[in-house]
């Protein structure tokens, strides 16, 4: 037997080779540049290298004590409550998305209400921060259009005296964190839904005499938790660390941390880069000791969970409080989508606007004239965005589709995981500064190609996320058959595989799209301010309050990525018009 | 016999292992052409196995052995696309971004001129009584009209030989016995020789060898002919 059996256990090669390949292109794609910006923060950090900074006392000092660099930053009186507005939004922002989640699902428990939520969820998601925040300041500001409505001139004729946007607890840039982290993670958790048998364990739940809130938290909520984990940590990690949203509707003085470190970088003197990098590390440091207390919480939340679990213990809410708890959610949900719309529709009110007094709940007189000089001066912009969009989505869907496909012929799947991660969990600002500086240094800066892999750090990750499950999902008999028809593997994928999950690739582009239009801070640093986009051109705009330029711009900013989604959206429509096996519609509903 | 033996499907020697399992030691077994062999046995035993391995698209953590002549050439060796060997299985596959028509097209070979591989599809569509479904989304069709079409695409593809993995599995009980006749008249009028891999003693038609698949695997390097 043995003898029979040992020519069989032969091609070990390929695959070992094949693995080693993909996790090589990972490392060297992602890993690569965020180790070389975090070390060129560093190193910029402890005043090692110099060349831009001509100051002698600093090179003396930090020959004699590197540390001694950072006294000036541990000094600064502002650091303090820096830190604590940078966690305080951070976690607050981070902690009641995921609560508003939750009371999301528990109410809305019909597979047509989550289909309808997720087809809702897309277009929000596309929506980049910055005008998101700058639509925010339109309608929450003391002269935005909710104060104008329910105070109108009874003030004198004067918006009232609050400040509480851009105030100094930070409130109003939790509330923008919320409205635009929950639609991501309310989309995460929809999708892991789709993969775990949330239905049967409800139902069995239910069996038991669980009500079906309890069920979801207890028996539904430990299955999606794994695969929420690392998006949960990069909201919290984004709401420690933005900037476009922070500099646009955060408090102003003092600002979190990274406005700060944003603010010293845009200094003309070079002297205020050490304190930065030093800031920015710090920052780093708050992110990992938040790591760390996340997953502390993660192990009391799991004993508290399983004690309950045990106690067998039934939540029987009266029929009252269970209407109540719907009407609120549904409240919520309503707000949600109401401030979002509000916010989107009163910049594109602004940018047409010529004369908008305080009290007026309308403009009173309209001109095209913002967006003609948009056009005028703005064509770089537009052109830059675009550019840079697609070079970034299609380069993306490359690697995603290279990846996917040859993971697909491992026997073990791909452990890509913490390398897509990465750029995501990391504050950009750490990373997105050193590599600028490194850059620099080699010559580099202000190169296209840069910042194209730049933008690929942050775009390859949500592209992945967005296509793996279609494309891991699709049954590999459809291929099969495909060969067996007379096919070569070329063209099985060529003429029927990558046909059938076009769709999905289509909205792959468009997510790709969205996430290299959103980018700031990659844009503005590798760039090296060369490359102007609509978005940073945006956040540049967020001192003027001119809110009819910024309308404009804001505007701008969102309308190609709802462009691209909503091109993704039709296209599978228009191609394959009368096959109901490639209508997104049917897709989304088979999952969910 | 001889022409039987050039025409036919020939396994020889074929072992296979997934790890430490063994699913088959030394199977060999001939089907000559027009003939049909049943090999029956519960699910999880190996019999799928046996056909991706024939197929040509068995996949990592399998092991194999052996060699597989159709035509009297030996075929093991080559990609899936080369062997001429049609796959016919519970779900109909029909792909989704192509209508009925474009779906059967797909499966006739290039070397026709393109008016030949229409006319072909149509001849294909009016044998199975669906010439007028052409332009028809496959999902718009019956399960019973979606097993027809894919018969059809499956022998367009002009195959040397068929496997038929369990094909009447997914269809209800009325439809099951309309299918059979359809699926086997058509084959008797092929020729083709033909491996039916099932647990369902009713698919097994007239005239058929039948094989238990334990039996198979445990006689060690005993031939087996049909």
């Amino acid at each position: 037997m043995a003898a029979a059996l040992r020519p069989l256990t032969r091609r070990p090669w390929r695959p070992c080779w094949q693995s080693a390949g993909l996790h090589s292109l990972a490392i060297l794609l992602l890993g690569v540049p965020l180790l070389l910006g975090l070390t060129g923060t560093v190193l910029l950090s402890l005043g090692s290298w110099q060349p831009f900074i001509n100051s002698s006392a600093i090179s003396s000092a930090a020959s004699s004590d590197p540390l001694s660099l950072w006294q000036p930053l541990l000094q600064l009186p502002a650091l303090p409550h820096a830190i604590l507005l940078s966690l305080t939004t951070g976690w607050a922002a981070t902690l009641l998305s995921l609560s508003l989640t939750l009371l999301i699902l528990m109410v809305l428990r019909s597979p047509r209400q989550l289909h309808w939520l997720q087809r809702w969820l897309a277009p929000i998601l596309a929506i980049p921060h910055a005008a998101m925040a700058f639509g925010l300041m339109a309608l929450l500001a003391p002269s935005g259009w909710l104060l104008r409505l329910l105070v109108g001139g009874r003030n004198g004729g004067l918006p009232p005296d609050w400040s509480w946007v851009q105030g100094s607890s930070g409130v109003s840039l939790i509330l923008a964190l919320v409205l635009k982290e929950t639609p991501f993670l309310l989309l995460m958790t929809l999708s892991a839904l789709a993969r775990t048998d949330a239905g049967k364990r409800s139902q069995l739940a239910a069996t038991l005499g669980y009500p079906p809130g309890q069920a979801l938290l207890l028996l539904v909520w430990p299955a999606l938790y794994p695969a929420l984990r690392l998006p949960l940590l990069a909201v919290l990690a984004y709401g420690l660390s933005n900037v476009d949203m922070a500099a646009i509707i955060g408090p102003g003085n003092p600002p979190t941390l990274a406005v700060l470190i944003w603010r010293w970088l845009a200094d003309a003197d070079v002297q205020q880069w050490l304190p930065a990098s030093a800031a920015a590390l710090l920052l780093l440091a708050m992110m990992l000791l938040s790591l760390l207390v996340w997953l502390g919480l993660e192990q009391g939340g799991r004993w508290l969970l399983l004690r309950l679990t045990r106690s067998g213990w039934r939540w029987q809410w009266p029929a009252r409080w269970h209407k109540l708890g719907r009407y609120s959610a549904s409240l919520l949900i309503g707000l949600l989508v109401a401030s979002t719309v509000l916010a989107v529709l009163l910049l594109l009110c602004w940018s047409f606007s010529w004369r908008w007094p305080y009290p007026a709940l309308w403009p009173q007189s309209w001109t095209a004239q913002h967006w003609l000089s948009l056009w005028q001066a703005g064509s770089v912009l537009l052109g830059n965005s675009l550019l840079l969009g697609l070079a970034s989505a299609c380069c993306g869907l490359l690697l995603c589709v290279l990846w996917l496909e040859w993971s697909v012929h491992q026997q073990r799947p791909l452990y890509l995981g913490i390398w897509l991660w990465l750029p995501l969990l990391l504050p950009q600002l750490v990373y997105a500064f050193g590599l600028q500086w490194l850059l620099l240094r080699l010559g580099w800066d202000g190169q296209a190609l840069a910042l194209l892999w730049a933008h690929l750090l942050v775009v390859l990750p949500y592209m992945y996320l967005s296509l793996a499950d279609s494309y891991r999902g699709l049954d590999p008999r459809y291929q099969q058959q495909a060969r067996l028809l007379g096919m070569s593997y070329w063209q099985a994928l060529w003429r029927v595989k990558w046909p059938i999950l076009s769709p999905a690739l289509v909205t792959a582009l468009a997510v790709g799209f969205a996430v290299s239009n959103g980018q700031y801070l990659l844009t503005l640093y590798i760039g090296s301010g060369r490359f102007p986009t609509l978005t940073t051109e945006a956040v540049s705009l967020a001192s003027s309050w001119d809110m009819r330029v910024i309308g404009v711009y804001a505007f701008a900013q969102l309308s190609l990525p709802l462009l691209g989604f909503a091109l993704a959206l039709y296209w599978p429509k228009w191609r394959y018009a009368g096959l109901q096996g490639m209508q997104p519609d049917i897709v989304t509903a088979r999952h969910s | 016999m001889t022409s039987a033996l050039t025409s036919g499907l020939q396994l020889q020697g074929v072992t296979l292992s997934v790890a430490e399992r063994l699913l088959c030691l030394e199977l060999s077994l001939q089907i000559g052409g027009g003939q049909l062999l049943a090999l029956m046995g519960p699910s999880g035993c190996g019999k799928s196995t046996l056909l991706a391995w024939i197929t040509g698209t068995l996949n990592r953590p399998f092991n194999a052995r052996g060699s597989l002549r159709l035509g009297g050439a030996e075929v093991h060796h080559l990609p899936p696309e080369r062997r001429r060997i049609g796959l016919l299985q519970q779900d109909d596959l029909l792909f989704p971004h192509l209508n009925v028509h474009d779906n059967l097209l797909l499966a006739v070979p290039r070397h026709y001129a393109q008016s030949e591989r229409h006319r072909r599809v149509g001849q294909a569509l009016q044998q199975a009584e669906l010439a007028d479904m052409a332009g028809r989304d496959p999902l718009t069709l019956s399960g019973g009209q979606r097993a027809r079409v894919s018969l059809m695409r499956t022998l367009l593809a002009e195959p040397l030989a068929l496997l038929l993995d369990e094909p009447f599995n997914r269809l209800d009980q009325a439809l099951r016995e309309q299918m059979r006749q359809f699926v086997y008249g058509h084959l008797s009028a092929c020729g083709l020789p033909t491996l039916l891999v099932t647990h369902d003693p009713q698919d097994i038609p007239a005239g058929a060898t039948v094989l238990h698949w334990p039996a198979v695997s445990l006689v060690e390097g005993a031939p087996n002919h049909a």
